[in-house]
Order: structure tokens, then C-alpha cells, then sequence
């Protein structure tokens, strides 16, 4: 329990002794970060409402030495309510990332360590919502859970801890770029202390192209492989793999996304199974200040047989109050099939999110 | 009559791109500019990472610049650098209030960019770059 209330408030300390330091030797230590407070309510029969400290993030990040980069992230999530009187606690806190980056060349970066995997529109920036319109990333980076007894999990692994190589290059002179970023680790599944749990091995790819002809027009492909310990479809150390495509453009009025991804696993009946997710959203900018925005979304759990699936549609409004604060507002129409239920039902949701 | 006020206002409107001393660049694109401020190229070509040097949003200089070079207002850049720096991608950009702030910051650090209404004197550790 002392373990759990001092380490990061140790980690924090350490941080901050050491960006003092390099502060004195003269190195750049820049620390900044971003955090979400919500209020939810729900027409579900049996929900409650209220306030959600949902998360703050401290990023650090320093040059140790030419061409390199230190990145640290400690996440405190849903709540910080750590009672020393007893064990029980509320809420997360964590290292959510930690890694060190060479640059060789702008086309070629090597990083090492705990990271956010590469993969679609969102899940660099997954939890940052000042960093976009909607309060919440899409469902498609949400956990989805396969069957009554099986835990919900996420169809690629949020965090990655292994090599990553990225970089861009830029492809003629009017500024076309290819963007890359290409991993290898340890997959989904670790044991208590964070050792990977099994011997299969994670990779993952991820590609944007950002053509000159069209200002603000981005394409992009996302590929994830891993043997997962704990399988989508209840198989222990399932080989799965998940393709994913994406499509944004962006001007100074509308923001229009749309995504989609397709993962196959194996499920307790031996068979292989595929499901779909995706979605599109579109997003009006007014005046600078007010976007509105629609969101709709769909999953197909076996995109084979059409069956067993749910779709959602949100509805929002984002006010940008500052460049780094915004509130946003957004009612979601859920579908009865989404939670198992009988009724389909609505949430509505209020958020303030900032960065700094 | 006309072409004379024409040409005063595209040279009122054109910024100095300022960037340091030791920076072996010597001229950008506009498409280079554009990839640079809109985090979409975070080193330069020596492997030193790019620190991109603003205004506040509601600077007059930076809604040109942003007009002329980013096809985006400064509210929607900000969001941008907001999701290339939490990502990862790039260092937070240092936004200062006067011309006086970004010149002392970019003659101090070697992968700084920044840009000024019009060409100044300058210190000896900062040079003017041309935008092709």
C-alpha cells in the first residue's frame, strides 16, 4: 500500500530534481502535459451520474546529448483518491510512457522503450482530447468484450514496449511526405511486474501519405500482429492480426475522418472469426470558436456471418474557450446490443479539457 | 495606382523567417514552411530537432503568417501543435508576445525557427533565410 501512494509521488520528485539539474548544466528540460474533468449521465435504468476526475498527464522530455530524446509520461487516471487508512483506492496511476529517441536522419528515428503504439487517427494522441473536436476518441479504440466471460480488450495493443523506427520523407518539392513508424515488442499480455508474459512477439506498421495537391488531405494504413495471452475469442496465445485504413482531411471550416479496421482472431470453437469496426466523422468549424460535430460508428463481430453488432451515433459541440482550453459537450445514442440489454439508451456527456 | 497599393500591401504582408546562426539552412520553400509549422517535419537535415518559435494566437503578424503560409487561423495550429506534441511527434512550440522575445530565443538555440514583420538588424548569431 506505502508502495502504492509514494511511488509517484517519488517519480514526480525525481522528475522534477532532475529537470532542476539540467537546468543548471545548461540542457533544455521542457515539462507540459494535458488534462480531462467530466460529467456524465445516463438514460440506462440503474446508471448513475456524476463527476468524473478522468485524467492529467505530466509530460517531461529532455536532450541528454545531440540527436536524442527523453520522453516520460506519468498518467493519473479516473481519480486520485489514494485513503492511507485502508488498501482500498480509486483510480490509476502509471507510467504511460517512457522512451529514448536517436535521430539518425529525418527518415530514420529509433526509439526504445514504453510507448504509445502507432496506430490509426487516434491512439498516439488516444487519451489528449484537448488535442481534438469529440470529447472521446471513436469506439474503435475502445475495449470490446467477445463474450459474457471474456475480458474486454482493446483489437490492437494500446501501448507498446519494444523498438520503434519512424520517420518522413519528403517526396519531391511541393511537399508531398511519406510518414512511417514500424515496431517491434512485446505484444499484448504482461505479468504483474510488466515482463511479457508470453514469447510471441508484437509488430506493427503504420503509414501516412500527405499529398501537396490537396492541402490538409492525409491517407493512412495501420497493420498490428501479436500473440495474444489472452485471446479475443478466449484463446490463450491467439496469433491475431488487425488491418486498419484512415482518411482525414482538414481546412479552416470542416474536419471530415473516417476509419475502419478489420481483425481477425480465433475463437473457443476453433474457428477463425473477423470483426469490423468503422466509423466517420465530420466536424463544421464556426467562427473559430464553436464546432459542432457527428460521429457515427459500427461494429460487426462477425463480419462473415453479419451477425452481432452495434452502432452508435454521437452528436457534439466543442468550444474552443482558449488554444488550450476547451469545453465540449456531446450526447451519445447507444444501441441495446452495445452492453447486452434490452433498451437502447442515451448518455450525455460534459467535459473540460485542457492542455498545457 | 492600384498595382503600387497591391504591392504595398504583399510586402506588408510577407514575413523575415529568422532561424540561428549555426543552422546550415539557407532558404526554405513554402511547402517546407508549411510541413515545418504545421509539425509535420520535426527535424532539420543535420538530425537536430526543429523548435518552432510563434506568436500568441491573437498576434496580428501570426494570423498573417498563418493566412499567407498555413492556410489554417492560429486556434486550428495551436490544436495541431497541441496533437503533434502530446503525441510525441514534435517538441511544444515556444510562443512569445514581441519580436524582441523570438529573437533572443532563436539566437540562443540552434534549432529554433521564428519569424519577424520585416527585415531588422539582427545579432550576429541569427541570419535571415529566403522563402522560395
Amino acid at each position: 500500500m506505502f508502495k502504492r501512494i509514494s511511488i509517484p509521488y517519488i517519480l514526480v520528485i525525481f522528475i522534477l530534481s532532475q529537470s532542476f539539474q539540467l537546468m543548471a548544466q545548461g540542457r533544455q528540460y521542457t515539462l507540459y502535459g494535458y488534462g480531462q474533468v467530466d460529467f456524465s449521465a445516463s438514460s440506462r435504468k440503474g446508471s448513475t451520474s456524476g463527476f468524473d476526475q478522468r485524467r492529467i498527464n505530466f509530460i517531461g522530455e529532455f536532450f541528454p546529448a545531440e540527436q536524442m530524446r527523453v520522453l516520460t509520461d506519468i498518467e493519473y487516471e479516473g481519480g486520485t483518491n489514494i485513503d492511507a487508512g485502508n488498501s482500498s483506492y480509486s483510480g490509476a496511476v502509471k507510467i504511460s510512457r517512457v522512451w529514448l529517441e536517436y535521430t539518425v536522419m529525418p527518415e530514420l528515428k529509433i526509439r526504445a522503450g514504453k510507448m504509445l503504439t502507432a496506430f490509426g487517427l487516434y491512439n498516439l494522441i488516444h487519451d489528449a482530447s484537448a488535442s481534438y473536436f469529440p470529447l472521446e476518441a471513436p469506439i474503435m479504440y475502445s475495449m470490446f468484450s467477445f463474450s459474457p466471460n471474456l475480458k474486454p480488450q482493446r483489437l490492437y495493443s494500446k501501448y507498446h514496449i519494444g523498438i520503434e523506427l519512424l520517420g518522413t520523407f519528403d517526396l519531391d518539392d511541393t511537399g508531398s511526405q511519406l510518414e512511417y513508424s514500424v515496431g517491434i515488442g512485446n505484444g499484448r499480455g504482461a505479468k504483474a511486474d510488466g515482463t511479457d508474459i508470453n514469447n510471441g512477439r508484437s509488430f506493427y506498421s503504420r503509414m501516412i501519405y500527405r499529398p501537396s495537391i490537396l492541402s490538409g488531405l492525409q491517407i493512412g494504413s495501420s497493420f498490428y500482429y501479436d500473440r495474444n495471452y489472452e485471446g479475443l475469442g478466449g484463446i490463450q496465445n491467439d496469433l491475431e492480426y488487425t488491418y486498419a485504413f484512415d482518411l482525414q482531411y482538414e481546412n479552416n471550416s470542416f474536419q471530415f475522418q473516417t476509419e475502419g479496421l478489420i481483425t481477425n482472431y480465433k475463437t473457443i470453437d476453433n474457428t477463425r472469426q473477423s470483426t469490423g469496426v468503422w466509423y466517420a466523422q465530420l466536424v463544421y468549424n464556426m467562427f473559430d470558436v464553436l464546432s459542432p460535430y457527428i460521429n457515427y460508428s459500427a461494429i460487426l463481430f462477425d463480419i462473415k456471418n453479419s451477425e452481432h453488432g452495434f452502432s452508435r451515433t454521437n452528436l457534439g459541440i466543442n468550444w474552443s474557450v482558449s488554444p488550450y482550453l476547451y469545453l465540449k459537450s456531446e450526447i451519445q445514442f447507444h444501441d441495446a446490443e452495445e452492453v447486452l440489454g434490452d433498451e437502447s439508451f442515451n448518455v450525455y456527456k460534459i467535459s473540460a479539457a485542457f492542455a498545457f | 495606382m492600384v498595382f503600387y497599393l497591391m504591392l504595398f500591401n504583399m510586402s506588408v504582408l510577407s514575413q523575415t523567417i529568422i532561424v540561428n546562426k549555426a543552422n546550415s539552412v539557407d532558404g526554405l520553400s513554402k511547402a517546407e514552411l508549411h510541413n515545418i509549422y504545421l509539425g509535420n517535419t520535426s527535424t532539420w537535415g543535420n538530425s537536430k530537432q526543429i523548435i518552432i518559435v510563434d506568436y500568441i494566437a491573437d498576434n496580428e503578424l501570426r494570423k498573417n503568417f498563418s493566412k499567407d503560409y498555413l492556410d489554417l487561423s492560429p486556434k486550428r495550429v495551436s490544436m495541431i501543435w497541441i496533437k503533434a506534441s502530446l503525441s510525441g511527434k514534435t517538441v511544444p512550440p515556444k510562443v512569445f508576445h514581441t519580436e524582441d522575445e523570438i529573437i533572443r530565443f532563436v539566437s540562443e538555440n540552434e534549432g529554433a525557427i521564428g519569424y519577424l514583420s520585416k527585415p531588422r538588424e539582427l545579432p550576429e548569431s541569427l541570419k535571415i533565410i529566403r522563402v522560395r
